[in-house]
């Protein structure tokens, strides 16, 4: 009887639990904070979901992805750099059909269409969700500007400017013009493409096919010109071949470098590194036109994942409007969506607010050879840096071995 | 087979099992990745023994190799030099406060290569690190160097930071070497008026012989397998000046995606450090017979 009972009594479905994989669950307490209450508030608004944040270290983020799918053990939800998608959405599922089946409308209108467009689609599927951008301007202290007799509300507009401005700026050993980044690494890479982007040109072509950066005698003066400010003027701090972001990001926190090429989270690094000094900062586009790669954090299913459906709900919550502005100001990062971007509560903070020229920014290269195109890249910067070879002999080197990549 | 024997393979039987496991299974699968092309997708395409002239035939693997070796012997000898000192101060007999100094110099064995790399970076480092500061306090550099940001540098820091992580463990084992050195022979050799160096050569270190083989062995193992501490420092650069078998491996494998080349790399590694330990183990045998 009591069976029969049991069965008439409709079971009550045990809350299906997406389990998403960030790293900036890392980064501090406030944003592991901040995603705990999004998640009670998700959970709230949907009880048949449970969310678990998973963190992850940075370093390790496109390891254990790969394994996890490999293994056949995939997670639901996932942040990653909108620079890992060129790799890795073949292990990604494609959100479209996710989208129509969770019944979500108007979100990939909402972003911008074309980092939706030049990095987040691969033969006509959808791969990601744009979470926040980022894109890189002349990041400087007012202070130090100040001490140097300039306006620090009149940025340098050109590179005879910067240099100008430079000199004034440059009293080492206590005091360099500019943080370089010469490190390997995703954030270095950037910053050197805007070298040749600002200049005109294309470092490969956009079809793939070959190394672009020897066309127009232009790239090679930009490239010179950028190396020349580490090698023979001796702007950076000594080292600049092995200068990374934390490198950087510190010597400009304790007043050591005066400009750097950064994003608008980078002051509040900076903050974290030297409370107080955020006062100090502003952000300029780069000199000339301003070119910069829009970075960005994207939101992604992994294949293979067990709750696709409902992750997709989540991630769909994570980047409503409201969710973004809110982010935003917890990550200090610019929202990716336009009506996001436009909320009062991002414009009343000019570095959330920055954003270069619309014409001067830049998706990247949207090619699976990326990673050792790159690597040459860096190889090329370096031996320049190193003076083991001229900045032409490096590029026109590093173009031989590109074009090989590229042919292969 | 008798009932002992069958009692002795039961008991070892779980052991076998679990490194047949956690050893011999991915070891096998590395072998097999190795035979093809996969990538991203970890689609498998048999190759043969593609991936392997791939890798032997590039100029840039075999500077890798001897990088490598370099970097392992330069840092074993070193860590067999301070971990032979410090295990013979630690065995002297009168040594105050011994198991103060015996703690101390275990310390840098307990922490992670991650940790250690990171504070060796911030050590290393040209604007604000320890190293410059003291130097040139001391009178002994003018100007700061740039440890990280040149080739011969950032292989001398790379290898202090090694050296630094791994002499604990060959102190250790040399130390409890020698704490099964008789005394009397010692003693033996004093009242013949020998001196002490001649009692080191002649009683310490035959009875090391063995000892110091382990040691060195296992830390070249170490050294050539040795990855974090230098990807922290480094990523094997500036340029290819710091990269290593393991920091190769790590970037064909997870940022290039090309892992069949990663695993025949991997393989070659692995029969790189076979053969060098049977060569050093011969050389060893006939060392042990001169003396």
């Amino acid at each position: 009887m009591g069976l029969l009972m049991a069965a008439a009594v409709p079971a009550q479905a045990e809350p299906v639990t997406v389990q998403f994989v960030d790293w900036k669950l890392n980064d501090s307490q406030a944003i592991l904070n901040f995603y705990s209450s999004v998640a009670a508030e998700f959970e709230a608004a949907n009880p048949d979901i449970r969310i678990e944040l998973v963190p992850v270290q940075w370093e390790q983020r496109v390891q254990k992805f790969t394994t996890e799918v490999q293994a056949g053990l995939p997670r639901d939800a996932i942040r990653l750099s909108k620079d890992d998608l060129v790799s890795l959405h073949p292990l990604l599922e494609p959100l479209g059909p996710l989208l129509v089946e969770a019944g979500i409308t108007g979100l990939v209108e909402a972003m911008p269409q074309s980092i939706v467009r030049d990095s987040l689609t691969f033969d006509g599927e959808l791969y990601g969700l744009v979470h926040n951008v980022s894109a890189d301007g002349l990041m400087y202290n007012k202070r130090m500007f100040e001490e140097a007799g300039l306006d620090p509300d009149k940025p340098p507009r050109t590179w005879e400017e910067f240099r100008a401005y430079a000199e004034r700026l440059n009293k080492p050993p206590q005091q360099y013009a500019y943080g370089m980044f010469g490190a390997k690494s995703a954030s270095s890479a950037r910053r050197w493409l805007r070298v040749f982007w600002d200049a005109g040109c294309e470092f490969i072509a956009r079809d793939f096919t070959r190394a672009t950066f020897l066309d127009k005698p232009e790239c090679i003066a930009a490239f010179t010109r950028e190396i020349n400010f580490a090698t023979v003027d001796k702007f950076t701090p000594p080292g600049a071949a092995s200068a990374d972001f934390e490198f950087v990001i510190t010597a400009f926190a304790q007043r050591r470098v005066a400009m750097h090429a950064g994003g608008s989270n980078n002051a509040a690094i900076a903050d974290s590194r030297n409370p107080g000094i955020l006062g100090e900062l502003a952000l300029a586009p780069m000199p000339e036109t301003g070119a910069a790669l829009v970075n960005g954090d994207v939101m992604a299913i992994p294949k293979g994942a067990k709750h696709p459906v409902e992750a997709m709900r989540w991630l769909a919550f994570l980047n409503s409007k409201d969710m973004q502005v809110r982010s935003a100001l917890v990550l200090n990062a610019t929202p990716a969506r336009a009506d996001a971007i436009a909320d009062e509560r991002i414009q009343a903070d000019p570095m959330l607010a920055f954003s270069p020229p619309p014409e001067a920014l830049f998706a990247g290269y949207s090619t699976p050879k990326w990673p050792e195109v790159q690597e040459v890249l860096f190889d090329m910067v370096q031996a320049a840096l190193l003076e083991e070879q001229t900045p032409e002999e490096a590029l026109r080197d590093g173009a031989k071995r590109i074009d090989a990549i590229l042919a292969d | 087979m008798n009932r002992y024997a069958t009692v002795g393979y039961a008991f070892i039987a779980p052991s076998v099992v679990l490194i047949a496991l956690t050893l011999m299974y991915p070891m096998l699968e590395g072998l097999n990745i190795s035979l093809f092309e996969m990538g991203i997708d970890f689609q498998r395409r048999f190759v043969g023994l593609d991936n392997y002239r791939e890798v032997l035939t590039n100029p840039a693997f075999w500077s890798t190799v001897w990088r490598t070796l370099y970097f392992s012997l330069v840092s074993g000898v070193a860590s067999l030099a301070l971990g032979l000192g410090l295990a013979l101060l630690l065995d002297m007999q009168g040594l105050w406060f011994r198991a103060f100094w015996r703690v101390l110099f275990i310390v840098p064995w307990t922490i992670s290569h991650v940790a250690a790399g990171l504070s060796w970076k911030w050590i290393f480092d040209s604007l604000y690190g320890v190293a410059n500061d003291t130097l040139m306090r001391v009178g002994l550099i003018a100007e700061p160097i740039v440890w990280l940001g040149t080739r011969d540098w950032a292989m001398f820091a790379v290898i202090v930071a090694n050296v630094w992580r791994s002499y604990p463990f060959v102190m250790l084992l040399l130390l409890a070497a020698l704490q099964t050195i008789p005394r009397d022979q010692y003693e033996s050799a004093a009242v013949d008026g020998s001196s002490p160096w001649q009692r080191f050569v002649y009683v310490t270190l035959p009875h090391l012989r063995f000892a110091i083989f382990v040691a060195t062995a296992m830390d070249f193992i170490f050294n050539v397998r040795q990855f974090d501490l230098i990807y922290v420092m480094t990523r094997g650069g500036p340029r290819d000046s710091t990269e290593m078998m393991s920091t190769l491996v790590n970037r064909q494998a997870f940022e290039f995606f090309d892992y069949g080349v990663a695993a025949a790399t991997s393989m070659a590694m692995l029969v790189m450090l076979v053969v060098a330990t049977l060569a050093y183990r011969r050389l060893m045998r006939s060392a042990s017979e001169v003396l």
